[in-house]
């Protein structure tokens, strides 16, 4: 998928427009962000949990070659093969290669947000291969030819009734089916994939280093029947998802799952494949390949400031309690991950000069880095982007702010640093004010600072400085000069 | 195109990213935290939380006192579809218990799906293809859970001769037997257990843990059952066993 977040802040005004999307995202907040804080509050020794998810999940990113070795020799050593893919374009090429190599003509997909960053789906349908998405939201969007709204839940900001009219159109299936048959029609369509396709893709939540372990993770069952049904089965993995022990994997497990979904004790379906079909094995694939992905997330790792975003486990919890994200949905954010998180990977992964207006998509609340089941101090990492926008990066020194803004906080800081200069502007400014001063507030600025009383109003200059009132002794009021 | 070209070219791009030249050797990771042990004294205790805790996750539990016992039951889940097929792995618990016998007393079909050895590999794709059909035309499937987890309500199902991954997957309904001596207290107990033998060599590169019905919450965050796996589990522990 190509990145395309420049235009974050028009988009944001249609999705705010869009009374549907804003009617769904509602139910992120009641749904999701609840049921996480009370499966919190019910699992014991949830904080430590996250703790020590956040110490080892540090610990295997600092040592992350170390780790994809193991990986990597385990999963050769069970008979599997390992392909590491610096980019997309490498990805891409080596799954179509294998595809290819066996003749496939019909390729299932399982839900992978690694495959939508490489654009696979397209890629395959490109050489004439058909991509079938399996997990009911991705392939609701796969019909709809959308992008993921939300890591967890693609389709989320599909009301039942555009579903049913979509199914319509491609289907001719009736408009008012429900819930029940909509599922029924796509599990009839996708059971006809599933028998046919000669290869499954999937992505991975964890690869497990020391026993070479793939876990998926599942609702639906289309993970398993993934990796059951045909005779080939690819992941495709971010090169982060690695931890060092199966011991772990029940800790990290409750840790995703409960605060993607809330859901206690697992989700249906937890699938294990550390290797092709074993010889004395009735079924499941003959060939299991795992595609380690970078694509970019090797710029998270080379900058110390950064490196903590290959810590997310790809839970969604930070989306569910942005506010910002709960507003604009997922579609705004131009790439595959949107919400706290993906503010910071697609500025890092992709562009910084493209996405620039994505860090500063939030109030810097910390709500997402409370929700984050390993703590990720994601409004940290939005201001050392925005300190890189703002002074130019040596990977982007195209993104530097505008220069007209760049002279007008030079200016700024050196008039708080001279107290003859800042009486003065101040002094200019309440001059300047005073046409456009109601009730202790600004509700209009001329250009160039319109943009910031185009929402809100701008607090106004007191008439009189603190300093003017320190030195009458404090006891004159200025209530018209307050905030409102 | 050899699967391995890449790897050297891709770690040294990683440990140019960390800053090092080699692969260093870590101190061991930080240790994770395991979840308690219920406080089941006995097998009973366990088996009371692993009904308690299934129950809770969606499967319907039955407590079977006696071989016939659990029999009758799988037969009266059987009588109740509309298929008229009921897939088995080949299990010596699900012999044990006549669950053969059972089904075809209510006047429906039991097969027990398996490859067994084909020879070619033609032959092979064939018998997986005839295996696959009659697993999609099956209104049920019945097979042993090689564990099942009281703290969490799972069972888990590894593949294995005579033990098709179909069986737990296809058929709308879903029933597996429980041995008392196959439950483990804690999913770290599974994941102990799998990690020594996959180490070893010994276990399956294949596990399937179940809890539950197959969900899905895409259309408007509504649970529906029952997507690509059964919609329909029953959890039949065998107490007459412990």
């Amino acid at each position: 998928m190509i990145p395309n977040a420049q235009q974050f802040k028009r988009k944001s005004a249609a999705a705010l427009a869009d009374k549907p999307i804003q009617a769904n995202l509602r139910g992120l907040y009641s749904g999701f962000h609840q049921a996480r804080l009370a499966a919190g509050h019910a699992t014991p020794d949830w904080e430590e949990m996250r703790d020590r998810g956040r110490e080892i999940k540090t610990h295997t990113i600092r040592h992350l070659d170390h780790y994809l070795e193991q990986m990597a020799d385990n999963v050769t050593k069970a008979g599997g093969k390992v392909f590491f893919a610096s980019d997309a374009e490498a990805a891409n090429r080596y799954v179509v290669g294998v595809a290819r190599s066996i003749g496939a003509r019909t390729v299932i997909k399982s839900k992978s947000m690694v495959s939508e960053e490489t654009g696979l789906g397209a890629r395959l349908e490109e050489v004439g291969i058909e991509a079938v998405e399996t997990d009911l939201g991705e392939y609701i969007i796969q019909l709809a030819d959308e992008s993921p709204f939300h890591i967890i839940a693609p389709a989320i900001h599909k009301s039942r009734q555009e579903v049913a009219d979509l199914f319509h159109d491609r289907f001719g299936t009736p408009r008012d089916r429900d819930r029940e048959g909509l599922m029924a029609e796509a599990r009839e369509r996708l059971r006809d994939a599933f028998a046919r396709a000669e290869m499954s893709v999937t992505g991975g939540n964890f690869m497990v280093a020391d026993t070479g372990t793939l876990a998926l993770v599942t609702n639906e069952g289309n993970g398993r029947m993934c990796t059951s049904m045909p005779r080939v089965h690819v992941a495709m993995v971010g090169m982060e998802k690695v931890i060092p022990s199966m011991a772990d994997l029940g800790m990290f497990l409750k840790l995703l799952i409960r605060s993607a979904t809330g859901q206690r004790p697992l989700s249906s379906y937890v699938t294990l494949v550390s290797g092709p079909r074993g010889a004395d094995e009735e079924d499941g694939p003959e060939e299991f390949h795992l595609v380690i992905v970078d694509n970019g997330r090797s710029n998270l790792l080379a900058d110390p400031e950064l490196r903590e975003a290959l810590n997310c486990l790809k839970c969604g919890a930070c989306l569910n309690a942005c506010p910002v994200y709960r507003k604009v949905g997922g579609h705004v954010y131009g790439w595959v991950y949107g919400g706290p998180i993906g503010s910071i990977l697609t500025p890092a992964m992709t562009d910084l000069a493209e996405a620039r207006d994505l860090p500063y998509a939030s109030s810097l609340c910390g709500a997402c880095r409370e929700a984050c089941p390993v703590r990720i101090d994601i409004p940290r990492m939005l201001l050392h982007l925005r300190k890189q926008i703002a002074e130019g990066s040596p990977q982007s020194p195209s993104s530097k702010a505008p220069l007209v803004e760049r002279l007008a906080f030079r200016l700024w800081s050196a008039a708080v640093r001279t107290p003859g200069a800042m009486r003065l502007a101040s002094a200019f400014g309440r001059l300047f004010q005073a046409p456009l001063r109601r009730r202790g507030t600004l509700r209009w600025l001329p250009p160039p600072l319109g943009g910031w009383t185009r929402h809100r109003g701008f607090p106004a200059l007191a008439s009189k400085s603190f300093q003017d009132r320190w030195r009458d002794g404090l006891n004159d009021t200025d209530q018209a000069g307050r905030q409102p | 195109m050899t699967a391995d070209g890449n790897r050297a070219e891709f770690m040294a791009a990683v440990r140019r990213a960390l800053g090092r030249q080699r692969d260093e050797a870590p101190a061991p990771p930080p240790a994770g935290v395991r979840h308690p042990r219920p406080e089941a004294e006995t097998r009973a205790d366990l088996l009371d939380l692993l009904a308690h805790t299934a129950a809770g996750a969606g499967w319907s539990v039955f407590r079977a006192k006696s071989p016939e016992d659990a029999a009758g039951y799988v037969a009266d889940a059987a009588s109740r579809i509309s298929s008229g097929l009921v897939v088995t792995s080949a299990h010596p618990v699900l012999r044990d218990a006549g669950i053969e016998s059972a089904v075809t007393s209510v006047g429906a079909r039991c097969e027990t799906v398996a490859v067994g050895d084909a020879g070619s590999d033609e032959e092979r794709q064939r018998r997986i293809a005839a295996m696959r059909q009659t697993a999609l035309e099956a209104g049920m499937g019945v097979a042993a859970a090689d564990y099942a987890i009281a703290e969490t309500g799972s069972c888990v199902v590894l593949p294995g001769a005579g033990v098709s991954r179909l069986v737990s997957l296809l058929p709308p309904v879903f029933i597996a037997l429980v041995e008392p001596g196959r439950a483990l207290p804690t999913l770290d107990d599974l994941f102990a257990l799998l990690g020594e033998g996959l180490t070893a060599g010994t276990a399956s590169r294949y596990a399937g843990i179940i809890t539950g019905p197959s969900r899905s919450a895409d259309i408007e965050q509504t649970v529906t059952v029952g997507v690509h796996g059964p919609g329909e589990v029953h959890m039949v522990a065998l107490d007459y066993l412990g």
